[in-house]
């Protein structure tokens, strides 16, 4: 004790610092740890002593909360739909992303620049513009209330940023692998399934790690293409807690949000430095 | 194969000549940016332009469109409300962003020290930004019920009461600030802290050397060396505070009343809710207009910013 009051004298400015971070990481985590106590109250305690934990500790509110008794928000429906729709998203999109972006930085054809600069310009554009005329177009395709609808959406939006990483990457590494592969008789396609896509892989699992967040959270899309409760997504699905009147069953709630971050949580324990990584790609190299 | 050139090649034929000569080598390229293409063009390119086109109609969506022209515009920019949502969004851009780029930077600050277990704090700032929006809104809106939250029994116990703030008008676009500053404070700081990585050390103990405070290190060295980064998120967290629905949606819906309506809240309402496609679409060129002027502004920060920060 002694020796840490002696280390804080002598470094007071490394102290306040430490200092801001613990209050910084309280402040962050406290909702949280709070969240997750109270989803194992019964419903009463939650309203009766919200700040202190009870004992036992109620377990069986995740089970009942992921099956949607009383509450209607079947997690466990909504879970699988957005498990369905984002991993089809991811799929499709690195592939095609990888695709483009592999001809983007590989080949000088005819009229890259201009397909180039596009591409660029529609970086930019914002999805929420796009509400209006998207609801109407995929009406008349039929694909409102389905997976394919959002799933298209997903894909489209996160393309145009993925395949500028992509590229970016692949102007990066000399091209002798392939040019030997196709001396030996490689087909384009070859070479790209073959050496281009390993070579990417740490590129592409990035922004897959990147745009699996982006589209596990997303609402605007998935509100406008999915109506239906049995076929939302979890991040809309949530939102049926907030509609609740009558009753309250707290417990269930808080188990509720406890299911629906703790696997992210998990996920993030397990990829942060990835996460963090591919945060800044692109927009600062 | 070797090519023979025409002896009277002109200008035109050359052109032919090229794209020949490119089909036959890189022919497959266009094969490989097709998919993204017909991705692009289907869902992107093509909205956009109905979208625009939309917005010289009225439509409530079932039945036939009528051409109005340029009054969709005038409505919405005689309307109050609109005014309200793009007042209360430019509000909540300025304040959100000013307070998460300080935030940001302070804690970046702080991570570069790198004292023991920096690593682990990182960890944690950036946690509440991957959580989703409407998890995180529905448990503010729990702490904050003034009735039954933890923060109005907290009060009690000291005799102070809590006010409704997500039901107050005056209070509730601040508790929004707040709540988005406190989830995503971690975004920009991440940025932030890259870029203090690249600043080299030698700088730090030379001034070190010469006796120069912490604080004043951080003022006179690193604030100024990361400058371009800084511009650089500022802008960009300036375009995604902007487009802000997430929070809205979740927590207040645009209520109570109006106010905490927002833009994009206001366009999704237009459309979805009073079946107002034409007004909503009109919304949408403005939305749009204001975020392509900051993303270009970004684009061309950022490209000044890398020439500058490569000297």
């Amino acid at each position: 004790m002694q020796r840490r009051r002696n280390w804080i004298a002598e470094h007071p400015g490394q102290a306040c610092v430490v200092l801001l971070l613990i209050i910084w990481s309280i402040n962050q985590l406290l909702p949280l740890m709070w969240m997750y106590a109270m989803s194992l109250k019964t419903d009463i305690d939650v309203v009766r002593y919200p700040l202190k934990l009870t004992w036992p500790p109620h377990f069986e509110n995740y089970p009942a909360a992921w099956n949607g008794e009383d509450t209607g928000v079947t997690l466990g429906v909504y879970f699988r739909n957005s498990a369905l729709i984002v991993s089809i998203s991811l799929l499709i999109l690195v592939i095609v992303a990888t695709l483009a972006g592999y001809a983007f930085g590989r080949f000088d054809f005819f009229g890259r620049r201009a397909l180039f600069f596009v591409l660029l310009s529609l970086i930019a554009v914002p999805m929420h513009a796009l509400i209006v005329p998207l609801y109407h177009e995929l009406k008349a395709f039929g694909l409102i209330n389905s997976f394919v609808g959002l799933i298209l959406l997903y894909v489209t939006s996160n393309l145009p940023f993925s395949i500028l990483v992509l590229q970016a990457y692949f102007t990066t590494f000399p091209s002798e692998l392939e040019d030997s592969a196709l001396i030996d008789g490689c087909t384009r396609l070859g070479t790209f399934w073959y050496i281009a896509m390993p070579i990417a892989k740490g590129a592409v699992s990035t922004i897959a790690i990147v745009n699996f967040i982006g589209m596990w959270n997303e609402i605007l899309l998935a509100i406008i293409v999915l109506w239906e409760n049995k076929v939302r997504t979890l991040a809309v699905g949530l939102l049926g807690y907030s509609a609740q009147y009558g009753i309250i069953r707290w417990g269930l709630m808080f188990a509720g949000l406890s299911i629906a971050t703790i696997p992210l949580i998990v996920f993030y324990l397990i990829f942060h430095r990835n996460i963090i990584k591919g945060a800044t790609l692109g927009s600062y190299r | 194969m070797s090519e023979t050139k025409t002896v009277n090649s002109n200008a035109s034929s050359d052109w032919r000549l090229r794209l020949r000569r490119g089909w036959r080598r890189n022919g497959v390229a266009y094969l490989f940016v097709l998919p993204a293409f017909v991705f692009l063009v289907l869902f992107m390119a093509y909205p956009l332009l109905d979208g625009l086109w939309l917005s010289l109609f009225k439509w409530d969506g079932l039945s036939t469109r009528q051409y109005v022209g340029l009054e969709n515009f005038l409505v919405i920019f005689q309307d109050p409300k609109f005014y309200n949502a793009l007042k209360n969004t430019v509000l909540f851009t300025v304040v959100t962003t000013v307070a998460k780029i300080a935030l940001g930077f302070l804690l970046a600050a702080a991570l570069h020290m790198e004292v023991r277990g920096w690593r682990v704090f990182r960890a944690i700032f950036y946690l509440n930004v991957i959580l989703p929006m409407t998890a995180i809104g529905i448990l503010w809106g729990t702490i904050l019920n003034p009735n039954s939250g933890p923060l109005a029994v907290t009060l009690e116990l000291f005799g102070a009461e809590l006010p409704s703030l997500l039901g107050d008008s005056r209070w509730v676009m601040w508790v929004l600030s707040g709540i988005d500053i406190w989830k995503y404070a971690g975004f920009p700081m991440i940025f932030l802290y890259a870029a203090m990585e690249g600043i080299p050390t030698e700088l730090y103990e030379a001034a070190a050397l010469d006796g120069v405070s912490q604080v004043k290190r951080l003022w006179y060295i690193t604030l100024p060396l990361i400058k371009p980064v800084l511009v650089t998120i500022t802008m960009l967290q300036t375009i995604f505070s902007f487009k802000v629905f997430d929070i809205v949606f979740t927590m207040t819906k645009g209520g109570p009343g109006e106010a905490s309506q927002v833009l994009t809240y206001y366009l999704y309402n237009e459309g979805f809710w009073f079946l107002r496609f034409g007004t909503a679409s009109a919304t949408a060129f403005v939305l749009l207009v204001i975020v392509l002027i900051f993303s270009y502004l970004y684009i061309r920060q950022g490209r000044i910013g890398q020439q500058e920060f490569e000297y």
